[in-house]
């Protein structure tokens, strides 16, 4: 019972991560009815200013996070006006091909810029295990689970309670009504790879504090989290994280309880049965142009 | 893509029958001449590219044509590598085997991962794909009797009919194999198969409606597609000599996506200009590994912004613009031509009666019925369509009228079996449809209109004729790879038919100008054309004058009548242009709020209280 409980405790941790980089995909899909390929690399390449930055130039962490983050809405900023906007709408591969281009260019300018090398990263976060009821709960991977968790909730807050978080919604219904009803398509456009990045950076550090870091660190968790983005129905935030916590369990799971084969085949599993079951994921919407 | 009907004048060597299959072969014959002097490196790096142009040739196929993406083609690669070494272990075949082996895998798990198309949407195939190639490369990784696991394994020298063959021999093989399949690729692009793609790809409504499954068609590409990758697998094998699971990841899916797109997905030979500049330049130039991929990263994601039809689109678009004997029509030289001079005569005959053309003569026997028994259509909670009958004899001309909203192209969208029935039934003649299954309509003879076109965007006037006559192509696609009799026989059948339609409707002078070019009045006409040149025995018009001038209306509707008559077909007409439907049906059934309020010649209609106040207001 208790390694039962202790595999869910896990997994939600892990889950924590997939749910925040579950996000990101998802909040682009949302708007842009696309996914993101780059993803991963682009969460990488800022998660590589944070840590290099922050202990190889010996400025501290805080400086690092400030480089870090001016990265990230520097590198969203550029895609959505480097690439997403000369794109235009119409074609609904063309903006997905065009991020598989961008993943390869990211991933190779991340190893000239930085290395092909494996870090192994002292990140400023706690260590060491507590123990509750039985269970070891371990600080490092609590600390990231509450980032993950606040990381949402702000960007719950965000979308319901600000001007741009309802203007984003709203194109993400109807972009063509919403640009008639006065929402800044452009704005729109601008933030959501905006604070699509700044999700990836977060996750992207939280991931490299417990693993290492080096090019392509964040492939794994991408195809991850993008599992539990499509479990949660690609275009809903809130199926996102849901989807992200589901997956953590259920990998943490067959870790404890089933063979190694099933684990790695887990997402891929995951993936197929839900395309073929319920496309639409637990929480998604299927729209025509999707269907 | 068509012929000339019009007889501009084209130069000499476009006339020439099978131009570009004489320029492969010599373009083929260029390279075998210079293999000669290639060091055993460099026939290497040329074995590369012509693998590579095979893998991209088959996105030709499956995204260019058939608008399916797919970045599962590193496991389908794999799939032809494994059963290379498969068959070489078990088996006393060289490549002769080999290659049989590698096309049949990959046409089977090409199939096979395309068979949730039947299911899902592209996009959402899309990611199946993505996930299938991780979940395969997974199986490479686990089942390391075959392949050696994570350590690789070594691939037995290539051997032909028992002869062994050194790289510069093996070029030579791959040059072989690369030319077959590109000719029956093109000869399947060129063709119904790959009509019907086209069509599926840019106006999937309409490809319904004309007899294709869409999703047997995606199923069918990525056979295709398969087995066109399982044969690069083979040669792959046996140039690299050592293969590892490593080896097909995502990154090479998608690599091989890319060179299709860098050269141009919509052309066969663009994937060998997107496979010299991906597989070819690098190792010529002697680049180093990190920054290759970012330039052609940056070239990738450039050519997607500002050419999306890559090296080969660019070429051909510069060529249509300053190449010799391709003059392009002026907008203001567009003008609809003089028709056929039966249609015209009953025209002006119509006209001067003031009512609807009579044909002299009937050479089909009227036409196939339609009945409507108490039809619901819902969505959601609103009903649409609520219990309504009409039975429409064969041959008639009958009218569907209502005021917006009254249910009209919803009864006739239930019909086409684009929306399914919450009650009642449809048969046409003695046969029960069966809801949502709007490929059944086609065999049974029914044709249609779309209110909004439903064009196909890029394809001229004449491959919309030809789409219009895929269910009576008449022969299948082992024909028209091989270019059998029946598949000659066919094509000029067709395009003949096509012709006769381009001169009834006036679009004779416009076959080869593409339908995006076109004016809305004449876009209109080619939507009707490749609704009626397959010579539907019921036709349903969906709004077939609106947006057009009174008169243009008039004309098309006429036109599309006599044309009836002519065939035998039975015509549903939904219009909103009163005068023009009581002037020209036999009878009109009235809709309002989704139910039948008038049923009877147009002269009662015209007079019934109900009806009058449903259209203006009391």
């Amino acid at each position: 019972m208790s390694a039962f409980l202790q595999a869910i405790v896990n997994g939600l941790m892990t889950g924590g991560v997939y749910a925040l980089l579950a996000l990101s995909i998802a909040l682009i899909f949302k708007t842009m009815d696309a996914v993101n390929f780059a993803t991963a690399s682009m969460g990488a390449f800022c998660a590589f200013l944070f840590f290099q930055v922050g202990t190889i130039l010996n400025l501290g962490w805080a400086a690092g996070l400030a480089v870090a983050v001016v990265g990230a809405v520097l590198l969203g900023w550029a895609v959505e006006r480097g690439i997403v906007r000369p794109l235009g709408s119409g074609d609904l591969f063309r903006l997905v091909l065009a991020t598989m281009g961008l993943d390869i260019v990211l991933n190779n300018a991340t190893q000239i810029f930085f290395g092909s090398g494996v870090q192994n990263i002292n990140a400023p976060l706690p260590s060491g295990g507590v123990a509750v009821a039985g269970l070891n709960i371990d600080l490092t991977r609590l600390v990231i689970l509450g980032v993950a968790v606040a990381g949402a909730i702000v960007l719950g807050v965000v979308l319901r309670y600000t001007n741009l978080g309802v203007g984003m919604r709203a194109y993400a219904q109807d972009p063509q009504a919403a640009t008639l009803m006065g929402v800044p398509a452009r704005t729109v456009s601008r933030w959501t790879w905006i604070i699509s990045s700044l999700l990836g950076l977060i996750a992207a550090i939280m991931v490299a504090s417990v693993s290492v870091l080096s090019v392509g660190f964040l492939q794994g968790t991408f195809i991850s989290a993008f599992t539990a983005a499509v479990l949660g129905g690609l275009s809903s935030l809130p199926g996102a994280v849901a989807g992200g916590f589901i997956l953590g369990v259920l990998e943490a799971l067959s870790i404890a309880y089933a063979p190694r084969a099933v684990t790695i085949a887990l997402p891929v599993l995951i993936i197929l049965v839900v395309l073929l079951i319920r496309p639409a994921g637990l929480f998604g919407r299927l729209s025509a142009s999707r269907a | 893509m068509s012929a000339p009907a019009d007889g501009r004048a084209r130069p000499v060597w476009a006339r020439i029958p099978g131009r570009d299959v004489l320029l492969a072969l010599l373009a083929i014959i260029v390279v075998f001449g210079i293999s000669g002097v290639l060091t055993g490196y460099q026939a290497y790096v040329v074995t590369v590219v012509v693998i590579f142009t095979i893998i991209g040739a088959s996105h030709t196929v499956l995204f260019g044509a058939a608008g399916q993406p797919s970045v599962g083609h590193a496991a389908l690669l794999g799939a032809g590598v494994y059963a290379t070494i498969a068959v070489s272990r078990i088996t006393s075949f060289g490549m002769e085997g080999e290659l049989v082996a590698g096309i049949v895998v990959g046409a089977l798990i090409g199939v096979v991962i395309g068979l949730p198309s039947l299911r899902i949407g592209s996009l959402y195939l899309a990611i199946a794909t993505l996930a299938l190639c991780i979940v395969a490369q997974q199986i490479y990784f686990e089942w390391t009797g075959l392949t050696g696991g994570g350590g690789g394994t070594q691939v037995p020298p290539p051997t032909l009919f028992g002869t062994a063959y050194t790289p510069l021999g093996l070029l030579y093989i791959a040059l072989v194999v690369m030319g077959v399949a590109m000719l029956f690729a093109r000869n399947l692009l060129r063709g119904r198969q790959g009509r019907a793609w086209n069509a599926v790809r840019t106006s999937p409504l309409a490809a319904s409606s004309l007899g294709m499954s869409l999703g047997w068609q995606k199923v069918g590409a990525f056979g295709v597609s398969g087995a066109m990758v399982g044969c690069a697998g083979v040669l792959y094998a046996h140039t690299v000599n050592y293969v590892s699971p490593q080896d097909f990841s995502l990154e090479l899916s998608i690599v091989t996506l890319v060179i299709a797109i860098i050269g141009g997905q919509r052309y066969l030979w663009g994937a060998a200009l997107g496979a010299i500049f991906v597989e070819g330049l690098p190792e010529m130039l002697r680049t180093t590994g990190e920054f290759r991929y970012v330039i052609y990263g940056v070239v990738f994601v450039v050519i997607m912004i500002f050419f999306p039809g890559g090296f080969a689109g660019g070429i051909v678009a510069l060529w249509r613009r300053f190449g010799p004997g391709r003059k392009r029509l002026a907008p203001a030289e567009i003008e609809l031509a003089p028709t056929a001079t039966i249609v015209e005569a009953e025209l002006a005959q119509s006209t001067a009666r003031g009512s609807r053309p009579e044909a002299p003569t009937v050479s089909g026997d009227g036409g196939i019925g339609l009945s409507i028994r108490d039809v619901r259509v819902a969505f959601g909670g609103v009903t649409a369509v609520d219990g309504v009958s009409a039975e429409i004899v064969p041959g008639s001309v009958v009218g569907l009228v209502g005021p917006n909203g009254a249910g009209k192209t919803t009864l006739l969208n239930a019909v086409s079996g684009f929306v399914g029935l919450a009650g009642g039934e449809i048969a046409v003649g003695d046969t029960v449809l069966r809801p949502r299954r709007p490929a059944q309509r086609r065999a049974l003879g029914v044709g249609r209109t779309f209110q909004n076109l439903s064009l196909h965007e890029g394809l001229t006037v004449m491959d919309h004729l030809m789409i219009g006559q895929h269910a009576v192509a008449g022969y299948g696609s082992v024909s028209q790879v091989l270019r059998l009799p029946p598949f000659v026989r066919g094509e000029r059948r067709m395009r003949a038919d096509a012709i006769e339609t381009a001169e009834m409707l006036g679009l004779a002078d416009l076959l080869d100008e593409r339908v995006e070019n076109l004016a809305y009045g004449v876009q209109k006409r080619v939507d009707v054309a490749r609704a009626v040149v397959a010579r539907p025995r019921l036709l349903l018009l969906d709004e077939p004058a609106a947006g057009l001038t009174p008169d243009e209306g008039d004309d098309l509707v006429g036109r599309v009548l006599v044309h009836s008559r002519h065939v035998g077909a039975t015509v549903v007409l939904v219009e909103h242009n009163i005068e023009l439907v009581m002037r020209v049906t036999d009878r009109v059934v009235a809709l309002n709020f989704g139910r039948v309020i008038a049923d009877d010649v147009p002269d009662v209609v015209r007079r019934q209280d109900d009806f009058v106040e449903a259209y203006l207001g009391g």
